[in-house]
Formats: structure tokens, C-alpha cells, sequence
């Protein structure tokens, strides 16, 4: 018994510490430096930042927060319309559309953006189609500036409306709504009165989620936005002025916003009612008229061939031959040297290896982290204890990359500890930190919501059958949490190999990530070799996916995970 | 000796005291039922008595040995839970030798010893099945044997039939009676279901609200209950509060006065309670009434038995009597008047 409690004292003690030096301290060193340095504190990198005279601040606020507005509406209306298509209407192809459906989010926020450019971008392949097409002295409808942005986001993050939604409509207990028809209710007012309520609270977290990645999107604003100001860009290019002390002002104003709309996801009514219920799942209750059925399916067929226009267009691209695609529509002319030269030129495939490398430092990290600092969580008998260890262990989650990349150069551009002469901001080690830090949180809600879904009594029939506490875990919790743990693996792989945020602030040459290297390939034009890059990782992706289990097919598990 | 003695076994949730300190004995080899209402604290006890949850004060003793202190994987006791806690990763013999390998046992013991106790509850033939593919009653048989496999010193059970239908719990019943017997394994078991309780237990503990009313052979606290609770609840009485004169030979009830027959225990005079179980009464469509008049006020047959609710007074009494076309006539509505059959029935001074 006492050695029990040791043991869980020293393994909480040094996940406490772990968790202080990689985002408490950095994150409190951001704010302490917005503050000013050695002593001479004030406030006058806010009130720059708030002094309304100055255009360039303001215009930042107002983009980051209209453009994520307008995200969230529009993302809601076409991720809701695809979760209502999929669960509730029946048609030929519905699953594999349906997991075609998630796509989006399986892709690495650069690769998205930039097959994003190529298709509908000034120079896009389908402005200039249209351009060919209808005769037109310019590319038609090309997608730029902030409407741009606002299309990326909307083709990202209407994913989240689909899986929350889609999650909160196939748990909807069949029975209700048979009660409600059966009460007397159309089905208008079946929709409004007992279909709804169900959905609120999948809506709103979705919208909350939606904002945070909105407000924190770094990369659509960088190429589509035209020199725009936008809070991240602000940041990024604060810090590339040399200018610290305001990136890191900017930095503490972005993280409270996230923070604020974290806190309400988590605590809010969003996750109160848990979406598992029990009763048949309620497909095809709500089906429209057969000419409105048709339309619906018509349409969401149009939106998943727009979502996968883009992911064809760079594996086309990235068979292009270099400088075949200048003015034409179409690249005129295809080879696979721009594979080859990838697997051959050393230096070419260095960022393939470093991405590999310390992806897999930061899956090792957050899954050992993550899975403990669950378990331990989850042993807390405090109900409001462990719901606000979970938010406070969570948190890196709600801080936006850039601001991950800020806090860590100020807190480790200078030796830790006094002893140790390790200076972390100019290495390589200083990446895998960071992506360790952006994706733990993802193992520790995914391994806790199944935990939270385990049987309490199993592990108790466990402990009355003679089983110690390592055996228990290793038996009994381990086996049954392990869908989740690979789930959470995986997602965490997904995002440390296309990370580019935080990357971007990070890296040093011998360091450079494959997202990195896309961009730099991209500002050389050599669009053959970025395209190669991006395929490279989507089919790293796409095997990992597979190997997991198909992920995409689990949408409440992604639900949770989110 | 005792095979479990609980002393002063107490469990506080925050300020909810879930069991008030408590002493319980029970004897090698006997099956003890623990009865009670939903929220009386029964579960929580018998989670003490696992070491699944952990006394606020008290002791309990195993066989002579103080095990309050001790976890559950120190105590050598089985327990089957109300959902089985089958683990549904592993086949039916892997979730029977769990607590064997635990044990570190190895090798064909554990194949003999689970074998055999999978042959105890005759499901041997399925030791390779996936537990998700049993049915209720063949999990909740595996978990009886997981129990056993163990060769524990104690056997709980916490409601393990709540989860089966009807004709299934009758025949499980059956066998958990059956093979208590065979093994002789001293055993506790919660019930909420007085039938399964009085036709399983050798002796049954009532609880209420954290406290244990009585505890006794079946026939002892059938037939004399110590309070009104355990008269309600265990054998369905109605309550009706009425007066003992002051000789303690009659009780005026409703306006009529009932003479009490030698042999009854009567509280002293004043206000009192009268504890009615439903054999007591018998209708009599047109008595010369020896006192009570009642109206009908609904009728249950089912088929052997009916069960006549009566307005008398302010109260409805339960009757039960064995259907005979006479009864069958008797229709809500009615007047009918009542006799009253003492040996079913018990004063008591006040409501408990």
C-alpha cells in the first residue's frame, strides 16, 4: 500500500515537472517578457497594441476575428449539410464517400493550403480553366486575398461540424423520434423540437473548435492573404524583425482569446452530455422528399469532388516536369524525376528523415506522457479535480503554434537551469520539444475519454482476482486502451510530420522538416519538387490511417479526440 | 466460529453516511442474503467486505484475521458483480484463469482447475468463445466460476440476476443455490428481490438507510418481523396506525375495536401500528361483518393467487387469497367485509 502511493507520488511529481519546464515556464516567461525585460516593466507593448491610431494592430484584430466568424458560419452550414447527407439519407457509395468525406483533416495544414493554391489560387488551375474555357482575358473567380483564407478554412474545418455532428446524430436514440411522430409531431417540428436540442451541444463545440483553429491559422493567411495583417502573421513577422518583446505581447493576447473559447469546449456545455446513449442509431428517420433527396446527395457529391480536387492536382503537379507549369493550364509535360531526385539527393531527403525522426521523439514523448498523465488524472476521485487538471495538463492544445514556437525560443534561449550550460533554440532537439508539446494533449483527451468510458468494475473484478496494480494496467486497462492509444499515436504522427507552424520559427537548416522544405521549394518555384514532398506525406498519412484501423471510420472516437 | 465478522463497520460518502457502523456475523459455509431497498447502503457494505471500498471506522474479520486494512488482491475473496466485469478482451478460459495466473499458478493446473470449474457451471464447451458472444445467463455463469476458480474463502455476489429475465433468474437462482451447497463456500449476497433472498439465503440481513433492522433465518424474520419496515418490506404487510386500549387486549382501528387474541406481542396502550400481511385477510361477500367493512378497489388474478386492494379507512389494504369462483365475483366496487387472521399480523408501537 505505502509503496504504492510512493510510487504514484514519484510518477506524479515527475510528470508535474515535465509539464512545468515544456509549457508552464515558457509560456510564463512569454508573458513576464511582454512585459518588458530586467526589471523595467510597463505595459507598452499593449497599449501599442491595443492604441487604436495604429492601423496595422487593428487590422490584425479585426481580420483574425472576422475571418474566423465568418469560418465558423460557413463551415458550420457545409459540415452539418455533409453530416445530415451521410447519416440520414441512404444512397449508393455512401460510406466510402462518407470517409472521403474526412479527408481534410487528414491533411497537413501546408500540403492543404498549398494543393489549395494550385487549384483555385490567381494562377489555379480551375480559374484558368474557366479562363480557357469562357474566353476571358483573366483567370476567372480566382480565390485570393481574404476570401481566400476564408475558403481554406472552410475546406479544413467544416470537418470538425461533420464529425461532431455526425457523432451527435447517429447517437440519437431512434425511439424519440418515433415518439415524436407518433405524438402527433411533423417532421419539421421533430427536427426543430427533439432532433436539435441533440445537436447543440456537437454544434457549439464544433463553432468553439473552429474559432481556436481559425483564430490560431497561420499558414492560409501566409500565402493567401497578400501581406494582410493577421494576429499569427503579426507574430511571425515581429519575431522575424527582431522585435520579441511584441511578438511575445502578441502572442499572450492571441493565447488568452484561444484559452477563453478552450475553456468553454471543454467545460462549456459542448462536452456535458456525453454523446454515447443508448438506443438504436436514428439513420434515415429524418429523410426528405425523394426530389430533395436527390438534390442533397447531388450537391454533397459536388463538395467531395471540390474537396478531392485538390489532393489530385498535387499528385499531378508533382509528376510535372519542373517549369512545364508557367502560363499553361495544365502542366504539358510529366516525369518521375522529381521523385527520384527526392530519393536520391541526400540533401533532398534529409528533411524527410528529420521530419521521420522527430515526429517518432514526439510520439515516444506524448504517448508515455500522455497515457500516464490520463491514468493518473483519472484516479483522482475529485470530480473537479481532474476535470480542471485535465484543462490546466491540456492546455498546449488551445495554444496556437506560433505562440508554442515564441514561448519556447524565450525560454530556452538561455542555459535552463544555472548548472546545465543547454541552450536549447538553435538545435534540433528544440523541434521535437515543441511538436511534443503541441500534440501530447491529443493522447491525453483521446486515452481519457476511454478511460472514462472503461468499466470501473473490470478493474476492480481485476484487484478481487488477485491482481497487483501493474498487473491490472498491464492486463486489463492496457489491452482495452489500446484502440485509443493508437488512435491518439496516430493523430500524434500526423501532426508532428506535416507540422509547419511552429516549425517555421524553429528550425535551422540541418533541422528543416519536410514542411519547411515544401515552402522553400515552393519560393524557388520548383513546384514539381513541393508537390512531391506533399504526396510523400499524404501517403505517410494515409498508411498510418490504415494501419490504425481506419481511423476515419471511427467518428465518435475523433469526436472525443478533437 | 464466525467465517466473517464485520465490527462497527461504518461508510461515509462526504456527509452522506452510507452505512452506519454495523456489526454483521456470519458462520462457515452459510449463505447470507443481504436485503434491502435501492440506496440502503447493502452494495456499499459488501464493497467493504471486498476491500473494494475502504471503512470509516471498524473492523472486519476473515476467518479470525482483521483484512480492513488490506486490498481486494490481498483478501483471497470472490466476488461476482451486478454487469458480470467479464473482461471482454479475453475468451471465456482466459477471463476464468485470470485470477489463477495471477496467483501465479501455471501450467495444466490452471487448465485442469479452470476446466473444472467452467464444468461447475456447465459451460466447458464454450471455453474458447469470446465473452461478447455469451448470452446474459452464460456471462453471468462464467463469472460465478471466475469466482470460484480462485478457491476464495468468501464468495459475494452484488445483485448478479438483476440483469437476466425472469425465467432465466428462477433457474439461475437454482444453481447459484446448488452450487453454494456442493462447495460449502461461506457466501453474501445483495439482493433488492425479498423472493430471491428468502428462498436462497440460510439467514437474511435487512437493511435501511445505512442500518442493519434484523438479521435471522428466513422463517424468523418472515414470521416475526421486529419492525414495520422489515413487515412492509419483507412480507408485503400494510401499515395502519390505530390505538391499544388500556387492558392491551383490544385496539380500536377505524372506529371499531378489534379484540387482540392471547399470544400476540402488544406494545403498551396509546397509539400504536398494526402491521397487516396480505394472507391475513379474507373477503366475505356479504359477512355478517365481525367488524371491518371494506370497498374493492382493484383486483390482480394471476391465475393460483388474487390480490384484492382494499379501501378501509383512509388506508388500502393488500389482500391475497387463492382464487376460488367465489373470489372471482368479487368485483372493484364492492362492499365486502373482512376477516382478519392474527397470525399473520403484528403490532408494533411505532412506525420503524
Amino acid at each position: 500500500m505505502k509503496g504504492r502511493r510512493l510510487s504514484a507520488i514519484v510518477t506524479a511529481s515527475l510528470l508535474g515537472a515535465v509539464f512545468v519546464v515544456c509549457v508552464l515556464y515558457p509560456l510564463g516567461v512569454m508573458a513576464a517578457r511582454s512585459l518588458g525585460e530586467e526589471g523595467r516593466y510597463s505595459l507598452d507593448r499593449y497599449r501599442l497594441l491595443f492604441d487604436m491610431s495604429n492601423r496595422g494592430n487593428l487590422e490584425a484584430v479585426m481580420n483574425s476575428v472576422g475571418v474566423s466568424l465568418v469560418s465558423v458560419a460557413a463551415s458550420g452550414v457545409l459540415g452539418v449539410f455533409l453530416a445530415f447527407v451521410f447519416t440520414q439519407l441512404r444512397f449508393s457509395f455512401r460510406s466510402p464517400l462518407a470517409r472521403l468525406a474526412v479527408l481534410p483533416v487528414a491533411l497537413p495544414p501546408l500540403v492543404g493550403v498549398i494543393a489549395f493554391l494550385f487549384v483555385f489560387g490567381d494562377t489555379g488551375i480551375v480559374p484558368r480553366g474557366l479562363q480557357i474555357l469562357l474566353g476571358t482575358p483573366g483567370p476567372v473567380l480566382p480565390a485570393g486575398g481574404i476570401a481566400g483564407v476564408i475558403l481554406v478554412h472552410v475546406y479544413s474545418f467544416h470537418v470538425y461540424f461533420y464529425l461532431f455532428v455526425s457523432a451527435a446524430l447517429g447517437a440519437l436514440d431512434a425511439s424519440q423520434i418515433e415518439a415524436s411522430a407518433g405524438l402527433g409531431g411533423g417532421k419539421w417540428r421533430t427536427f426543430v423540437r427533439v432532433v436539435l436540442p441533440e445537436l447543440r451541444p456537437g454544434i457549439l463545440a464544433a463553432s468553439a473548435l473552429t474559432f481556436m483553429s481559425s483564430m490560431s491559422s497561420f499558414t492560409a493567411p501566409l500565402l493567401f492573404a497578400g501581406g494582410k495583417h493577421f494576429i499569427t502573421l503579426d507574430i511571425y513577422a515581429s519575431k522575424l524583425n527582431g522585435d520579441i518583446d511584441m511578438a511575445a505581447a502578441q502572442s499572450v493576447l492571441l493565447t488568452g482569446v484561444s484559452l477563453a473559447f478552450y475553456v468553454f469546449l471543454t467545460l462549456g456545455p459542448a462536452r456535458a452530455q456525453g454523446y454515447a446513449r443508448k438506443g438504436s442509431a436514428a439513420a434515415g428517420l429524418l429523410t426528405p422528399g425523394i426530389a430533395a433527396r436527390r438534390v442533397m446527395v447531388g450537391l454533397a457529391v459536388v463538395v467531395l469532388a471540390v474537396e478531392l480536387l485538390p489532393v489530385l492536382v498535387i499528385v499531378a503537379l508533382s509528376l510535372a516536369r519542373e517549369g512545364s507549369w508557367t502560363t499553361q493550364w495544365l502542366p504539358s509535360s510529366y516525369t518521375a524525376e522529381n521523385y527520384v531526385a527526392l530519393f536520391t539527393d541526400a540533401s533532398l531527403f534529409r528533411p524527410v528523415i528529420n521530419s521521420l525522426e522527430m515526429a517518432l521523439l514526439a510520439l515516444a514523448g506524448s504517448v508515455l506522457f500522455g497515457v500516464t498523465a490520463a491514468f493518473l488524472v483519472s484516479r483522482r476521485k475529485n470530480r473537479a479535480i481532474s476535470t480542471w487538471t485535465n484543462v490546466a495538463l491540456t492546455m498546449p492544445y488551445a495554444v496556437p503554434g506560433t505562440v508554442v514556437a515564441i514561448a519556447l525560443i524565450l525560454a530556452f534561449n538561455r542555459p535552463l537551469f544555472a548548472g546545465i550550460p543547454v541552450i536549447l533554440v538553435g538545435t534540433f532537439w528544440i523541434l521535437p520539444l515543441a511538436y511534443f508539446v503541441r500534440e501530447y494533449p491529443v493522447v491525453i483527451r483521446g486515452v481519457g475519454a476511454s478511460l472514462e468510458g472503461l468499466d470501473g468494475s473490470l478493474l476492480e473484478a481485476a484487484s478481487g482476482l488477485g491482481a497487483g496494480p501493474f498487473l491490472r494496467f498491464r492486463s486489463v486497462a492496457l489491452p482495452l486502451l489500446l484502440p485509443a492509444i493508437l488512435s491518439a499515436g496516430v493523430l500524434v504522427l500526423i501532426g508532428a510530420l506535416g507540422e509547419f507552424v511552429s516549425s517555421i520559427l524553429l528550425y535551422t537548416y540541418d533541422s528543416r522538416p519536410v514542411s519547411v522544405e515544401i515552402l522553400a521549394q515552393l519560393r524557388l518555384f520548383n513546384i514539381g519538387a513541393a508537390s512531391a514532398y506533399s504526396v510523400l506525406l499524404m501517403l505517410l498519412i494515409l498508411v498510418l490511417l490504415r494501419l490504425s484501423g481506419g481511423l476515419l471510420a471511427s467518428d465518435r472516437r475523433m469526436s472525443y479526440i478533437l | 466460529m464466525a467465517a466473517l465478522s464485520l465490527r462497527g463497520v461504518a461508510k461515509n460518502f462526504g456527509s452522506f453516511a452510507a452505512v452506519h457502523p454495523t456489526d454483521m456475523e456470519i458462520s462457515s459455509g452459510e449463505f447470507y442474503a443481504i436485503l434491502g431497498p435501492s440506496g440502503c447502503g447493502k452494495t456499499t457494505l459488501l464493497r467493504m467486505i471486498g476491500g473494494y471500498e475502504r471503512p470509516d471506522g471498524g473492523t472486519v474479520f476473515l476467518g479470525g484475521n482483521d483484512i480492513t486494512r488490506l486490498g481486494p488482491q490481498e483478501r483471497g475473496i470472490g466476488m461476482v458483480f451486478q454487469n458480470y466485469a467479464l473482461f471482454p478482451h479475453m475468451t471465456v478460459f482466459e477471463n476464468v484463469a485470470y485470477g489463477l495466473r495471477a496467483r501465479n499458478v501455471r501450467g495444466d493446473a490452471v487448465r485442469d482447475r479452470v476446466m473444472e470449474a467452467l464444468e461447475s457451471v456447465r459451460l466447458s464447451a464454450k471455453h474458447q468463445s469470446p465473452v461478447p458472444a455469451l448470452s446474459g445467463g452464460e456471462q453471468q455463469r462464467v463469472a460465478v466460476a471466475r469466482a470460484l476458480v480462485i478457491r476464495p474463502a468468501l464468495l459475494l455476489f452484488d445483485e448478479p440476476l438483476s440483469n437476466l429475465d425472469i425465467a432465466l433468474r428462477l433457474q439461475t437462482r437454482e444453481e447459484i443455490r446448488l452450487l453454494q451447497r456442493s462447495t460449502g463456500i461461506t457466501t453474501v449476497y445483495v439482493t433488492h428481490d425479498q423472493g430471491e433472498a428468502m428462498s436462497l439465503a440460510d439467514k437474511i440481513g435487512v437493511m435501511r438507510e445505512g442500518r442493519l433492522e434484523q438479521s435471522g433465518e428466513p422463517v424468523l424474520l418472515y414470521g416475526s418481523p421486529a419492525n414495520t419496515f422489515v413487515a412492509e418490506f419483507l412480507g408485503g404487510a400494510s401499515l395502519v396506525d390505530c390505538e391499544i386500549g388500556p387492558a392491551r387486549d383490544s385496539l380500536a382501528w377505524n372506529g371499531v375495536a378489534l379484540r387482540i387474541p392471547a399470544g400476540q406481542d402488544v406494545p403498551p396502550p396509546g397509539p400504536a401500528v398494526l402491521a397487516i400481511k396480505p394472507e391475513a385477510l379474507s373477503l366475505e361477500e356479504n359477512g355478517d361483518g365481525a367488524g371491518m367493512r371494506a370497498t374493492v378497489r382493484s383486483r390482480e388474478y394471476t391465475g393460483f393467487t388474487t390480490t384484492f386492494g382494499l379501501l378501509a379507512g383512509d388506508r388500502v389494504l393488500k389482500a391475497l387469497v387463492v382464487s376460488t369462483p367465489e373470489s372471482g365475483r368479487v368485483a372493484p366496487g364492492m362492499q365486502v367485509s373482512l376477516r382478519m387472521d392474527w397470525r399473520h399480523c403484528h403490532l408494533y408501537g411505532s412506525r420503524r
